[in-house]
């Protein structure tokens, strides 16, 4: 049997035609997928709402992580050290309280130490 | 129920297959026109067979019995509807020119022992032979046991035995 095998593959095989190879040359060069560069690869749809919504995620937490900006500062009590000779004291007292634009115009809310130096002040 | 790896890109799919049909080649174009008797529908049984397959982009589980049955189903089809086709083509490569009467005569005895063998034969010889595959790999594209797929083979080559002796001078 083995020289029967022999004699059968002693004779060629027909060969496929030089059309035929052309034409599998082609199916599979049509069917090898083409590679883009990065930035011209087409994106899915999907992916796009899902990139946009991760954005404002993100965008959000954010924010939050920030916290909200702090309350503008309330003047409760102010104290004005003035000092010089009395008569200039009682002028600038007079002024400061009569001052509507200045912050410590409000006497309720307005400490007033009158004095001829820093040696006077006392000691907080 | 057909299997897929799903593993790899569409891009290595395409090159395994690529790379099995270049292997390939001739022994299935060979085994095409065993079954079609057509050198022409061999060729658009196995275009048609690699376009699909190419087409889905998945490499099937088991590679080779999968294509070698998909041209078996193929050429089946494409026997019935080229039945009147008056040229048989063989599997044997034509002798274009050749002189060499040695060669010649290896040729036509060749010729005259396959023309002998039933259909079952015959394919399980080219498959064996030819195409170098085992009696599992046969019975798998068949789907037949191994027994079966060996018997055929047997009963072909003492059919070819006993015609080559008569033969003889």
């Amino acid at each position: 049997m083995k020289d029967l095998e022999e004699r059968l593959r002693s004779v060629r095989m027909i060969e496929p035609s030089a059309k035929f190879d052309y034409a599998m040359g082609r199916i599979f060069a049509e069917a090898t997928p083409v590679r883009l560069p990065l930035l011209k690869r087409p994106v899915a749809l999907w992916q796009c709402v899902l990139a946009c919504a991760a954005s404002m995620l993100l965008v959000v937490a954010i924010q939050s992580e920030r916290g909200a900006p702090p309350p503008p500062q309330v003047v409760t009590e102010r104290t004005v050290y003035i000092f010089g000779s009395p008569e200039q004291d009682q002028r600038a007292f007079d002024l400061l309280l009569n001052n509507q634009d200045l912050p410590f115009a409000d006497p309720s809310k307005t400490r007033v130490i009158v004095g001829t130096g820093p040696s006077e002040f006392p000691k907080v | 129920m057909r299997t897929y790896s799903r593993t790899g890109t569409r891009g290595e799919a395409i090159e395994r297959i690529r790379q099995f049909y270049e292997a390939h080649r001739q022994a299935l174009f060979a085994y095409a026109v065993s079954l079609t008797y057509s050198r022409e529908v061999a060729e658009d049984v196995i275009q048609s067979v690699f376009y699909r397959l190419l087409r889905r982009g998945r490499v099937p589980h088991e590679l080779q019995p999968y294509v070698y049955r998909a041209i078996r189903n193929a050429a089946i089809d494409a026997r019935r509807r080229a039945l009147q086709a008056e040229e048989k083509s063989s599997i044997l490569a034509p002798l274009n020119g050749t002189t060499d009467p040695e060669e010649i005569a290896r040729h036509d005895e060749v010729e005259a022992l396959l023309q002998v063998l039933n259909e079952d034969e015959r394919e399980c010889i080219v498959l064996k032979v030819y195409n170098g595959l085992t009696y599992t790999e046969i019975a798998r594209i068949r789907k037949v046991s191994a027994n079966t797929a060996a018997s055929w083979y047997r009963r072909g080559m003492e059919k070819m035995q006993r015609a080559a002796k008569e033969s003889l001078p």
